[in-house]
């Protein structure tokens, strides 16, 4: 499995790669700083999941995520955020993707990453 | 000269900033695995001589801190205030309880990311509590209140609501105090006022 973490803060991409390795060692993790970075990585190749924070520089993950939806029709998303506001919440869920709050849970993520969905 | 709340306004004020409190705690007590204790809020209506005068006489610790500004269906600022050492001890806590190494103790980015986390929650909240959308911009490191008076005397009106409430984590040895600005200060009581309305 193939998972790509998008946000700007490299302390939490650290954290969500460490949830993930530690349940499977064996999943290949990327991560992409900027939603710039995401959209290369996500035209260059598929993705199983995907996680998607909201208020990063130069673009808002909200506002990428439909392209990131065609980019990748098959992956699973969540986007994370500590902005939990109904209304951004229902606009992840508009296009598909799980609303997961921050601090973000591991047993919530792992769930994500099981393909359960929320 | 400030604005006076009636009886009702001021205790629908107090109650909306309220809902922020115990969100941002739990946001803290969830990233570093430790009991958070709440000071009793406080809410005040300042104009910006007394705000700039406040911040003066709040500055007896080296304070360091994350601000965010925040717009839509009213608009301010939001700040998360922790003492030098606090923001020492919490990053070293954020990683290790990570299972991060130890090299990923980087107090900027734990500083930023936990004041991002703490005020977004707190905003969050309180944005669907009064039924508007609130945006926010980049979180911004501070050091020390000047930062904070240099910024303010650039920004505010004549009035503003600054609420605030500090918190501890004796545990983990982490201080400080959050706080929140509304400024103009009639967009947020008008939202206040709608709540108000609808749950007559």
């Amino acid at each position: 499995m193939r998972v790509l973490l998008i946000d700007d803060s490299r302390l939490q991409r650290a954290m969500l790669r460490q949830m993930v390795v530690n349940q499977y060692p064996d999943w290949e993790v990327a991560d992409a700083a900027s939603c710039n970075d995401a959209r290369e990585q996500a035209g260059a190749g598929a993705f199983d999941f995907i996680t998607l924070d909201i208020n990063m520089p130069e673009e808002n993950g909200l506002h990428f995520l439909p392209e990131l939806r065609g980019l990748c029709p098959d992956a699973r998303i969540a986007v994370i955020s500590a902005n939990v506001q109904s209304a951004n919440q229902a606009e992840a869920r508009e296009h598909g993707a799980q609303f997961i709050s921050k601090p973000v849970n591991e047993e919530e993520l792992l769930r994500f990453l099981a393909g359960e969905t929320a | 000269m400030t604005i006076k709340l009636s009886a009702e306004m001021f205790d629908a004020v107090t109650e909306v900033f309220n809902v922020c409190v115990g969100h941002a705690a739990r946001a803290l007590n969830e990233l570093v695995g430790a009991e958070v204790q709440i000071q009793i809020p406080h809410v005040d209506i300042l104009d910006t001589r007394e705000a700039m005068r406040l911040f003066s006489e709040e500055d007896e610790y080296n304070l360091l801190g994350v601000s965010m500004t925040f717009s839509g269906g009213f608009g301010g600022e939001a700040l998360l205030l922790l003492t030098a050492k606090s923001v020492q001890n919490l990053a070293t806590k954020i990683a290790t309880s990570h299972g991060l190494p130890p090299e990923e103790a980087n107090t900027f980015e734990a500083l930023i990311e936990v004041g991002n986390i703490m005020l977004t929650t707190g905003f969050s909240r309180i944005a669907d509590l009064l039924d508007v959308r609130l945006n926010a911009d980049l979180p911004n490191y501070i050091t020390g209140l000047e930062d904070v008076r240099s910024r303010f005397a650039q920004q505010l009106s004549d009035d503003i609501i600054w609420f605030r409430f500090g918190f501890s984590a004796d545990e983990v040895a982490v201080e400080g105090y959050i706080g929140f600005v509304t400024d103009p200060m009639h967009t947020f009581l008008h939202a206040v006022e709608k709540l108000l309305e609808s749950s007559s």
